[in-house]
């Protein structure tokens, strides 16, 4: 499998077991909880709900437009997926939406960049479970079974990102450079309000202002790149 | 009874809430219709039941019994009377008869009667065919056909029973073969008489027509002929014809005077033809049928030499030694002389002094005794004729520009001769010489070609004897006469001049090999190897003169050391006229390179290492014969010739930066002249860049420090240009990254079907296979389940009614025993009542 990836491979990448040793240790994982990423079909077609978008058809459904913000979940994708943490192949990422539905998004997957798109592909996804490469057959998204925690490192430090509690770790302190473990940060991808998740071991705050959840991620990417050394 | 059908399927649709499923939906999506959440099972159960029940059932009902008596009878069944049976029978027996026998019976007795059917024959009715089918035979006269019989007698013949009545026959009875006869006999004279008719009316027109033609031609003269008639022409009428037909056209002009732009044109066409046939000939190696060709043809090699110098006649400058000067060749002009030649009428000779297949292993000396010989031998003849001709000369008016040359000459008969004759006209040996050529051009007479030939060698004898005699300016403008004639003279016979030429280039060679094996060039060689360049086309891929000279020079650069200064002066103007032979070729000189290099390390005070040094002194004192260490002031001056090759020596310090000027001039030269070899360029001139470098330029003049200056500038610029030597090493590569993919995006996504395409399709149907299969099982499960339960219950059925009819009887026996037994008891009752 390894010569698929000339440069890095991915931290998900299947090696044989006489690799393990080489296996990169220094990983962060990041799962972006209470996503609102749903497909409803609006006027005989199939989108994902926004606020600006579909507020009409909400209200007649008697939700609350300001609840679904899948643009969140772009950004952030958009932020995690194109640092270059994720280049280097220290970066993984799940999602979850408040539909309880666990997606697993690839370190290779391009985001698209345009919102639309965004919302295209991920119709696509939430109704065919997955979604693979233009030219190969490699999944780059995949919905995947829940728990998270059945996907995350056994024994990782897990600690969930609020606001609203005393301890303030800087980013770039988040771990100590010479251990060699995997993180797992738990971000909400929401507007506001706070986020429980029972996985979690520590909660904790990167800024003593309260940061956009595509900024919570940039913040915590690029402090990782600073302890890892990757410039 | 709207409002009641309503109330009535409400009821219907009121179903017990127990009795009905309800489905979870699990992915539930907003403004989606979602589909049948709620079942009734039972309901549904029951329906099938019923289904069954009309179909399965039924079919179980029948089973195992075979025939099934049916009354077709026709009101039999309704139990209806006589009368309306009746009634009911006729009126199907007449429908019956009224319907068509078959579908196929086109004629039927009901329809239209007067259509009639009629059978055809390509649209015609057959009757209407038949009626005309005489026609069909022969329409001729039945009685000029000469295959049938006439129509009388066959009537007779065949019906009438021949010619004769029957009372006749009776008569006299004939037999039937006599009768026969008769009868052909009988028309064969018919035929005779008919054909005889024929003949004569035929003769008879064939007199009318020869009458007619006759008394025609008696009359025709006095007819005037129809149609038109060749006139005869005589020949002012073709010629008005020819006038009137080809006023257009114009008499061609045999040879058009061509304009200017034309004349240039053709001209330049010329020379491009010509300058190809020569690329392609210095470029034999390349081309190798051209090469092949070269090597073997040393003739056709010599033809193309005439053909080139012919090329160089329309626009060559003859080169000369050192100065540069040139000397245009004029045009030869005939008219001038060509009177005074046809006087000179002199001596015919057959003398063979040149032979083809002479073997060519001959010296110049060899070569001029072999022309003395000859020489003696005419000489006795011409000599009267001569003085005639001496005569003549004195009689002839002079009014050339140099009043004192005569026009006519007579061709020396040996050099001797050939000596004083320009000896007499030292100042104008050109034109002498000049009107000697034109004098004895070939074209005026025979044996003039090898006069010619004779002025060649001896021009050459001239050239090589100045060359050898002490420098001065005056040789060398002699030399530059003597060239300029035998340029002229190689045109007349190019073989002989080839010829020649070799033997002074084998006389040289010969005397290095011999005697100066290491001295430095002489000037008779250099002024040998000049004139080669100036006589031949040195570009030449092969050539028999260039060749050998070539390496001539090349052996003599090599071999000869350099113990000095002027030595080293001496070969560097060696180089520099072997320069000149490589000069369009840039054919790679490497004795060349090697003493130009030598020669420059000269120059050089500390000497970089591993350099080679071929003939040059290596210890100190001559090691830095080239090194400038004093301030020179005075003015920098060219070499001249003489400082050189004459017998006193110059002074050093003075001939010093001459000479280095001369050699970087050269390192100049060459290095413009190896800028298209692009492989080798730089390791060839990096060396010299070194030396070039390392030399001292403090107490240079200003001048010659430019030049040096300019010179390792322009080397460097090249060699930086042409580098083209790349180590290999490792490629680095870019920062090593992971590969972003991008995700395959579905324009046409269509969420409710998600899964389609040509091998979706498949999928589809495999599943809706399996599923159909799955339902057939299931009803096939359900069919025997419900004919298990008919099994069942037809079983119990007749148990029961078994049972019952058990009982019954059993009820009646025990009714039975029960009487029995109490009628038994009764009697015994009785009996004992009896017996008390």
């Amino acid at each position: 499998m390894s010569h698929e990836y000339d440069t890095v491979a991915p931290p998900n990448a299947k090696r044989m077991k006489t690799d393990m040793q080489l296996i990169e240790k220094k990983v962060l994982y990041v799962v972006l909880e209470g996503c609102s990423l749903e497909t409803a079909k609006v006027g005989g077609d199939y989108v994902i709900l926004s606020s600006d978008k579909h507020a009409n058809f909400l209200r007649k459904l008697k939700k609350d437009p300001a609840d679904y913000r899948p643009d969140i979940l772009h950004q952030c994708l958009l932020n995690l997926l194109d640092s270059p943490l994720n280049r280097a192949g220290k970066l993984r990422v799940f999602f979850r939406t408040t539909k309880n539905v666990l997606v697993d998004v690839n370190p290779q997957c391009r985001i698209p960049r345009t919102f639309d798109r965004f919302c295209g592909l991920m119709v696509q996804l939430l109704h065919k479970l997955s979604i693979r490469a233009a030219e190969t057959t490699q999944k780059l998204m995949s919905v995947v079974k829940n728990p998270v925690s059945n996907h995350l490192p056994v024994g990782s430090r897990k600690m969930l990102m609020s606001f609203n509690v005393p301890e303030l770790t800087m980013a770039n302190k988040l771990v100590s450079p010479e251990a060699d473990e995997p993180i797992v940060l738990v971000i909400g991808g929401i507007a506001r309000g706070k986020i429980v998740v029972d996985y979690t071991d520590s909660e904790t705050k990167i800024s003593n202002y309260p940061l956009s959840a595509a900024l919570a991620c940039a913040k915590v990417t690029s402090g990782l790149e600073e302890i890892w050394g990757i410039i | 009874m709207g409002i009641t059908k309503k109330k009535n399927t409400q009821k219907q649709k009121k179903i017990n809430p127990f009795e009905l499923k309800f489905n979870k939906s699990k992915h539930d999506i907003l403004g989606r219709k979602k589909g049948a959440q709620v079942g009734a099972p039972t309901a549904s159960r029951k329906r099938a039941h019923e289904q069954r029940e009309k179909t399965l059932g039924v079919e179980y009902e029948r089973k195992n019994k075979i025939s099934k008596i049916i009354d077709k009878r026709l009101g039999e069944k309704d139990g209806k009377t006589e009368e309306e049976k009746g009634a009911l029978r006729f009126t199907e027996e007449r429908v019956k008869n009224y319907k068509r026998a078959s579908k196929f019976n086109l004629t039927d007795d009901f329809g239209d009667i007067e259509e009639e059917d009629v059978l055809t024959h390509k649209g015609k009715a057959l009757s209407d065919i038949e009626k005309y089918d005489k026609s069909m035979v022969s329409d001729s006269d039945d009685d000029e056909d000469p295959g049938n019989l006439g129509s009388h007698m066959v009537k007779v013949a065949h019906f009438g029973g021949g010619e004769k009545s029957t009372e006749e026959f009776v008569k006299e009875k004939i037999s039937r073969e006599s009768m026969i006869s008769n009868l052909i006999a009988k028309t064969k004279l018919i035929r005779h008489e008919k054909q005889q008719a024929k003949d004569e009316l035929e003769l008879l027109t064939d007199s009318l027509d020869a009458k007619y033609t006759q008394l025609l031609g008696k009359v025709k003269n006095s007819f005037r002929p129809a149609g038109r008639q060749p006139l005869e022409k005589d020949d002012y009428d073709k010629l008005t014809y020819t006038l009137k037909v080809e006023a257009d056209a114009r008499a061609t002009p045999a040879d058009r005077k061509l304009s200017e732009e034309e004349m240039a044109a053709k001209e330049r066409e010329r020379l491009e033809t010509l300058e190809a046939a020569r690329i392609s000939k210095s470029n034999a190696l390349l081309n190798a049928h051209m090469s092949a060709d070269a090597d073997v043809d040393v003739d056709a090699g010599s033809k193309a030499d005439a053909r080139k110098l012919k090329l160089k006649n329309s626009r060559f400058e003859v080169r000369f030694d050192d100065d540069g000067a040139m000397v245009d060749e004029g045009k030869v002009e005939k008219l001038s002389v060509r009177k005074v030649a046809q006087d000179e009428d002199v001596d015919e000779d057959d003398g063979d002094f040149e032979d083809e297949d002479e073997e060519e292993e001959e010296d110049l000396d060899d070569l001029m005794e072999e022309e003395n010989e000859d020489e003696d031998e005419e000489e006795q003849e011409s000599d009267e004729e001569e003085e005639e001709v001496q005569e003549k000369e004195k009689s002839k008016p002079k009014k050339s520009l140099s009043k004192d040359v005569p026009f006519v000459f007579e061709m020396p008969k040996n050099y001797q001769k050939f000596c004083t004759l320009l000896e007499k006209y030292p100042k104008d040996m050109e034109v002498v010489l000049e009107r000697l050529v034109k004098c004895h051009h070939p074209s005026l007479k025979e044996g003039n070609k090898k006069r010619l030939n004779k002025l060649f060698l001896m021009c050459l004898r001239w050239f090589d004897d100045m060359a050898k005699e002490e420098l001065t300016e005056q040789s060398v403008k002699e030399m530059d006469v003597a060239q300029a004639t035998m340029h002229v003279l190689l045109k007349f016979d190019i073989q002989y001049g080839v010829r020649c030429v070799r033997a002074l280039i084998r006389q040289h060679w010969k005397n290095r090999q011999d005697k100066e094996k290491s001295s430095p060039a002489s000037f008779a060689l250099i002024s040998a190897v000049r004139l080669v360049s100036g006589l031949f086309p040195v570009s030449d891929n092969w050539h028999p003169v260039v060749v050998p000279t070539f390496f001539l020079a090349t052996e003599v650069l090599c071999a000869a050391k350099c113990p000095n200064l002027t030595a080293l002066a001496k070969q560097l103007a060696l180089a520099t006229a072997l320069v000149e032979y490589v000069g369009e070729s840039k054919r790679y000189v490497p004795e060349l390179i090697a003493f130009t290099r030598s020669a420059l390390l000269l120059a050089v005070s500390e000497k970089p290492n591993k350099f080679l040094t071929n003939g040059f002194p290596i210890s100190k004192p001559f090691s830095e014969m080239l090194c400038i260490n004093k301030k020179i002031t005075t003015k920098l001056e060219p070499i001249s010739l003489k400082s050189i090759f004459s017998s006193c020596q110059a002074d050093d310090d003075t001939l010093r930066p001459a000479v280095l000027r001369s050699l970087i001039s050269l390192v100049q030269q060459l290095r413009v002249l190896y800028t298209s070899h692009q492989e080798t360029y730089n390791i060839v001139f990096q060396p010299f860049l070194r030396i070039l470098e390392a030399i001292n330029k403090e107490h240079l003049t200003k001048e010659l420090r430019e030049e040096v200056e300019i010179l390792t500038a322009s080397m460097k610029a090249e060699c930086d240009a042409k580098k083209r030597l790349i180590h290999l090493s490792l490629v680095k590569t870019e920062k090593s990254m992971l590969k972003m993919l991008e995700p395959r995006f579905e324009w046409d996504f269509d969420p409710e079907r998600p899964h389609h395409g040509p091998k979706d399709e498949k999928k589809k149907l495999t599943k809706n296979l399996k599923n159909e299969m799955r339902g057939a099982i299931k009803e096939l499960r359900k069919d025997t389940a419900f004919l298990a339960r008919k099994q069942l219950t037809n079983v119990k059925v007749t148990d029961r009614a078994r049972v019952a009819a058990t009982k019954r009887v059993m009820g009646g026996l025990m009714q039975q025993q029960g009487e029995w037994n109490k009628e038994k008891r009764t009697n015994e009752v009785e009996k004992k009542k009896a017996k008390k």
